[in-house]
């Protein structure tokens, strides 16, 4: 209880410092609750066509009834858009939340237990960094089927190595503190010495990268959606430039359809760059060979 | 290299054997007569328990046999090769591009620390980082190709028109007309990473001992900038073109489709649409292929420019 | 007129905390052909006064009063690009780390080449020569140009650094803890050649240092900082036999000496003050043991108690008293508590 206290007061101090970390912080939660109020939000069903009598609203130009108009089909883009929230934050959380754990876990066995196990997990992370991610997602979902979740998975199965590594960097450099050490002596089990000494003070980290894993995943799947193997049942930003595209949008100079989707992705992409310090982090890129 | 190679090979393998429906297909065209398709099976083994077809898989892969394409109906080989060349084009000179403006704006934006010009300019970076980049694609397309009209909507070439040969296509300005969109969206793309390090690194070498004693020698601000501080900070930038070049691969994907570039990537992804499973194996391979191979030079670039390494083979 | 003329130069710097008062009114002359050690511990300004004199401060330091004369001229009032000029043709440096003051990418002879072309106007041939001369004056082998800084060792690369100090005949160099990170026999090796090219070239130097027996080896005058103000100021014999402020006495305790070898090293308890709120009396008074209750309240100002040796303390007649209980152990250990 005490820790969960602890992990809130950090957090809203941090908020305070840090004026992105904050804008990051808003701008998810401005899209949380468009998600959660879509249905009421958006004036139109995004999968319908709509008609004005016998006459479908094909192409309309943003005004009136359609505040950004309608897609070629005659569907609302506004409210497709507003729909679009959802699997965006849903893709991008689960992903996050995979890579967060898998990474983690990874991670910290590796830089804790070294030796043999170290030695595999690490060459499987040297595997995974070894594969172009965009095309391996593309093939996989490509033959499994284009659902979300296959998207997910495909992506969730690449996106753990970034964070696994530093994860590990991070846990070789805390497991030699002094704390950890009078644990040790003290009888701790390694279990408990893991989770309980160390997990806390690489937990800040695995924030960061998590974070920066949402605005990764909802990338990609917009790639995945726009290149044609997304979802049709889920409407996202990236299948809506991807309809967009197909629908000859750009030679029509139809501006109104394929800039919003975009710009949503970039907003809530960016927001994860600014959360969790990833602004350090991406400013200050640093390599080294783990 | 070699041994990561092995390994995504070996899971090419078991994801295309794995796929669902029948595994033969992954050869196999279903049009192909009962003929061809018994040729087809003895030559990949296709009726032999799984880890024999393994080693011949590997076989054929180190021989360079990686099948026929069932929808350009040519071996794979023949069909990667026309077109490869034209993606190393695009990544090349988005590279170059995006490391020049990266690596300078880098360097401005540090020698700026503190002021607001930084603040801006370290936010667009970012927006370069947080917008798709087939979406970047398409607002230059739609700006400067179908209302501008400066550049062409697409294709390496004009419509109905044909390069006489590779060298002829190179020489071509009507090549680079059309490369420039795509490249330069590739680009956009790529300059965070030289542009946020270069800059990191400066800042770190600006507060170094031999950058104030420069200065204390009465060089010119300029000068010491650039030999000094720029000259250092940008070694670690060139070992990131390794990491920047794995992301180009992904990029390239949606770039090329966006711009109907006639490259590896739009490759992989038609032939992920149309199922052809050995053209889909092969461009993956390629893909993992040029991605490992770049890191290689990477390293070795590193090497040569760094005089603390491989001390060694300079003396 | 001296060649160097420091009048109450003061540089502090914008923190987000406040003013940080580093240097606060320091003066100070060098005569032509001397050399004048500035001591004190790390953080009492003497690096922050120097590179005020040479304006290389960093962007949020400045310099709200105060004259720096260099041969009759004040040099503070210089633009910036008159200043880049007087660089290292005029004044030159030999910097703390020597280890770090090079650029690693690049040969030593290409550095050496770069300031005497660009700013000596020599051609490469010349230039060459001057280089090679140069390293034969400061003990190194001429091939040696050749290599990289980070393949000398450490006594080397003094060398070299004081070689390139001396690339475009200066009339002033300064020394920046030229021979700290260096073991103690080659600490001492360094600081007599260093004294015999000042000789033998006729060249002023300021040497900085947090270590009193290295200025006595080498320096003809002697101020003492601390806390951005010079507490002492006076000949080297001056200062080391009849030392006057109670700083200056618990210097001399505090570092090892080749010619004592069995002394014992007494510390001074404590750390300096905060110079973005200074105290308003002596800076000295929380550590001193010799303090008096006006010592506190009030700051006692450089008085000349002897012909050139100036001491800022208020103890003026009783010094001698002062000097031997100094010498103890018990004095200074009772300031640690």
């Amino acid at each position: 209880m005490g820790v969960i206290k602890k992990i809130l007061s950090e957090t809203y101090n941090f908020l305070r410092q840090d004026k992105f970390a904050l804008a990051g912080v808003l701008i998810y939660l401005f899209f949380f609750i468009i998600a959660v109020f879509a249905p009421v939000i958006a004036p139109y069903d995004p999968h319908r066509m709509i008609r004005d009598g016998a006459q479908f609203m094909f192409n309309m130009p943003p005004g009136g009834k359609f505040i950004l108009g309608t897609t070629n089909m005659g569907r609302d883009i506004f409210s497709q858009l507003v729909y679009g929230v959802r699997p965006a934050l849903t893709v991008g959380f689960a992903a996050a939340f995979f890579v967060m754990v898998a990474g983690t876990l990874v991670g910290l066995i590796s830089g804790y237990y070294r030796g043999k196990i170290d030695g595999i997990l690490m060459r499987i992370t040297d595997i995974a960094f070894g594969i172009p991610f965009t095309p391996f997602v593309i093939v996989l979902v490509g033959f499994l089927g284009p659902s979300i979740w296959n998207i997910v998975m495909a992506m969730a199965l690449l996106l753990w190595r970034d964070t696994a590594r530093i994860i590990r960097s991070q846990v070789l450099t805390v497991r030699e503190r002094s704390f950890v050490e009078a644990a040790r002596v003290s009888g701790a089990s390694n279990l408990r010495i893991l989770f309980v000494y160390i997990a806390p003070n690489i937990l800040p980290l695995s924030f960061l990268y998590g974070s920066l894993a949402i605005g990764w995943a909802i990338l990609t799947e917009a790639a995945v959606s726009f290149l044609g193997f997304g979802d049709p049942k889920v409407i996202s930003w990236g299948y809506m430039l991807h309809d967009a595209y197909v629908s000859q949008a750009l030679s029509r100079g139809a501006f109104y359809w394929f800039i919003p989707p975009g710009i949503c992705i970039m907003l809530v992409v960016m927001a994860g760059f600014y959360i969790g310090r990833g602004s350090e982090e991406i400013l200050h890129p640093k390599l080294k060979k783990y | 290299m070699i041994f990561t190679m092995w390994i995504i090979a070996t899971i090419l393998f078991f994801i295309f054997r794995l796929m669902p429906g029948n595994p033969l297909v992954a050869y196999i065209d279903p049009t192909f007569t009962e003929e061809q398709q018994q040729i087809l099976m003895e030559q990949f083994g296709l009726d032999k328990p799984l880890w024999q077809q393994y080693g011949i898989f590997l076989k054929n892969l180190l021989k360079g046999e990686l099948g026929d394409s069932f929808f350009f109906r040519d071996s794979v080989v023949n069909v990667i090769s026309r077109v490869l060349p034209n993606t190393i084009y695009l990544m090349l000179l988005a590279l170059i591009i995006a490391y020049i403006i990266g690596i300078l704006a880098g360097i401005y934006l540090a020698w700026k620390r503190g002021e607001r010009i930084e603040t801006v300019g370290i936010v667009l970076t970012l927006f370069t980082r947080a917008a798709p980049q087939f979406w970047v694609g398409m607002i230059l397309l739609a700006v400067f190709s179908f209302k501008l009209n400066i550049f062409p909507s697409g294709g390496a070439s004009s419509a109905g028109t044909v390069y006489a040969s590779e060298w002829a296509k190179l020489l071509s300005p009507a090549f680079y007309h059309h490369l420039f969109l795509p490249a330069l969206t590739l680009a956009v793309y790529l300059l965070g990473l030289p542009l946020l390090l270069m800059r990191s690194n400066m800042l770190d070498v600006m507060n170094e001992a031999y950058v104030d004693m420069a200065r204390m020698r009465g060089l010119s601000k300029v000068r010491v900038m650039l030999k000094y501080a720029a000259r250092n900070a940008c070694l670690p930038v060139i070992t990131a073109m390794a990491v920047g070049i794995g992301y180009a691969m992904g990029g390239n994907v949606v770039i090329e489709t966006v711009f109907s570039w006639p490259g590896l990537g739009r490759l992989l992804v038609k032939a992920v649409s149309t199922s052809d499973y050995p053209l889909a194996q092969g461009a993956f391979i390629l893909i993992a292929g040029v991605m490992v191979f770049m890191n290689f030079v990477a390293d070795i670039l590193y090497s040569l420019l760094d005089p603390r390494v491989n001390l060694e083979n300079r003396r | 007129m001296a060649l160097l003329e420091v009048r109450n130069l003061k540089v502090h710097y914008e923190t987000d905390k406040g003013v940080n008062q580093a240097v606060d009114g320091i003066s100070f002359d060098l005569e032509q052909g001397r050399s004048i050690g500035l001591v004190g511990e790390s953080g009492c300004g003497k690096s922050t006064t120097v590179k005020g004199i040479v304006r290389i401060m960093s962007k949020n330091a400045f310099i709200p009063t105060g004259e720096v004369y260099f041969d009759g001229k004040d040099i503070l009032k210089y633009s910036d690009k008159k200043m880049q000029e007087m660089r290292w043709s005029d004044i030159s440096m030999v910097p703390q780390a020597a280890m770090d003051s090079l650029n690693p990418v690049y040969t030593v002879k290409n550095q050496f080449l770069e300031v005497m072309q660009l700013k000596g106007g020599m051609n490469k041939k010349d230039a060459i020569e001057r280089a090679e001369n140069l390293f034969t004056m400061v003990g190194l082998n001429k091939d040696l140009l050749s290599y990289y800084p980070h393949e000398f060792s450490g006594g080397m690369k003094q060398r070299a650094v004081i070689a390139l100090a001396l690339a475009l005949n200066p009339r002033l160099v300064i020394t920046d803890e030229p021979v700290t990170a260096l073991d103690v026999i080659v600490q001492h090796q360094i600081l007599n050649e260093l004294k015999e090219l000042r000789l033998k070239l006729g060249l002023s130097m300021v040497m900085i240092t947090h270590d009193i027996s290295v200025v006595a080896q080498t320096c003809d005058d002697i101020a003492v900082m601390y806390a951005g103000k010079i507490v002492e100021k006076g000949t080297g014999k001056q200062i080391l036999k009849n030392p006057l402020h109670p700083y200056t006495m618990g210097l001399e305790n505090a570092f090892p000496n080749l010619n004592e070898p069995n002394k014992i090293l007494i510390s001074i308890g404590g750390s300096p003050p905060d110079l973005i709120d200074p105290p308003s009396g002596c800076r000295f008074y929380e550590r001193c043991p010799f303090s008096m209750p006006e010592c506190k309240h009030k700051e006692p100002g450089l008085v000349e108690l002897e012909p050139g040796h100036f001491s800022a303390c208020f103890h003026r007649e009783d010094v001698e008293k002062y000097r031997k209980e100094a010498k103890e152990v018990e004095t200074w250990q009772q300031m640690i508590m």
